[in-house]
């Protein structure tokens, strides 16, 4: 049986990785508020425009744009993964690589090449060496802001127009609770034409300044800039909520082993007196 | 004067709701006022300097490139960015030196 001084460092940094677990726990828990409350602003954002853009599109004749031009064949594809930058946050990133993965191995034939772009650190390390890199954006994930996914949108734009590659995708975590987030492919160019059906067209007293097609025109490339900027809000709230639910559980996991650490040192403890005791009384019998 | 409800709403969240007597916008073709009870209106604004005035006293907002609605008495922006500024050159400096996000 190891010794009490054994047991007691063990304990010492059984408690260590507790205080650790508890805080980032905590700190998740903050961040996750934030990025929720985060999501909750863009929505209006993003209720607004979809309307609008349907709106438009119903007013006017036929919409054609080349952001909403199907190609066939489709040939090369381009996949952006949207992952965290740390981790600790059980199978968040790792899940969805392996879905991601999992998808290119189920689509060889079909297209002539499948490229990939990052957000995020981890989705990055893990195809680093596994297939062909296009991009990777760093240092986006951590604080979403607009200004990272224009850019992110005017590369990706960019390289649909000039047919580099015919139909690009998002993958990333669908944020459902803190619970549970769903690994999901999306394709984002060319936009899906749902985008812009489904709306009541405006009456003809409306001005329109440009005209009602020019501003669709211009309303569709804001569309693919706001939705790279929710997938990253999206991805954020699901990373702080996969990190305080890992958090949560390493915590209670070392809630479990303190008590039964406590209970085999005191089992120690105990009979190490007893031996000692055991001692003194055959010493003290000995002298008789 | 008579007002009407303005709200202006970017990625990032509400930047301004409240009744207002006018405003001034940055078009793409122009800068263009509204008063209240304007037509119904859809207009692209660009990057500028947007100028309205709540009961008598001006305000100027930097916003990015966006929308403008006009509907019912009620003119929504969604633009890319608003910035409220201190006055008016200030808001000019200010337009200078934004990069445009949207």
């Amino acid at each position: 049986m190891p010794s009490l001084k054994e047991f007691d460092v063990k304990l010492a940094s059984l408690k260590n990785t507790r205080k650790m677990t508890k805080t980032m726990q905590m700190v998740s828990a903050s961040k996750l508020r934030r990025a929720q409350e985060a999501q909750k602003n863009a929505s209006r954002f993003a209720g607004r425009i979809q309307a609008l853009t349907s709106k438009l599109a119903a007013s006017i004749e036929s919409a054609s744009h080349p952001l909403l031009t199907r190609r066939q064949p489709v040939r090369n594809v381009l996949i952006i993964v949207f992952s965290s930058d740390k981790g600790l946050c059980a199978g968040f990133n790792n899940n969805l690589s392996k879905f991601v993965s999992t998808w290119i191995d189920e689509h060889p034939s079909q297209f002539g090449a499948i490229d990939l772009s990052f957000c995020g650190r981890r989705g990055f390390s893990f195809f680093k060496n596994r297939a062909s890199i296009k991009d990777h954006y760093e240092d986006v994930t951590n604080k979403p802001d607009f200004g990272s996914a224009y850019k992110i949108a005017q590369d990706i734009t960019a390289l649909f127009l000039e047919n580099n590659y015919d139909e690009i995708y998002i993958a990333y975590n669908v944020f459902k609770n803190a619970l549970t987030q769903t690994p999901t492919l999306k394709q984002i160019l060319p936009v899906e034409p749902q985008i812009i059906e489904g709306g009541t067209a405006l009456s003809h007293s409306y001005i329109f300044e440009p005209t009602a097609k020019e501003i669709l025109e211009d309303l569709l490339p804001k569309s693919v800039t706001f939705q790279l900027h929710y997938t990253l809000l999206e991805n954020a709230a699901g990373e702080h909520g996969a990190r305080m639910t890992a958090m949560d559980n390493a915590t209670n996991n070392a809630n479990k082993m303190i008590d039964h650490y406590t209970l085999l040192r005191n089992r120690a403890r105990q009979a190490a007196i007893t031996t000692e005791m055991i001692e003194i009384v055959s010493g003290a019998e000995a002298l008789r | 004067m008579s007002s009407f409800k303005l709200t202006i709403i970017t990625p990032e969240g509400t930047a301004f709701e409240n009744e207002v007597e006018s405003l001034v916008a940055p078009g793409s073709q122009g800068f263009f006022g509204i008063l209240a009870h304007h037509a119904p209106m859809v207009a692209n604004l660009k990057l500028g300097t947007l100028t309205l005035t709540q009961g008598g006293q001006a305000k100027y907002f930097v916003i990015g490139n966006g929308v403008l609605e006009v509907s019912d008495n009620e003119v929504s922006i969604l633009a890319g960015q608003a910035h409220l500024a201190h006055s008016f050159e200030e808001a000019q400096e200010t337009t200078k030196t934004t990069e445009e996000v949207f």
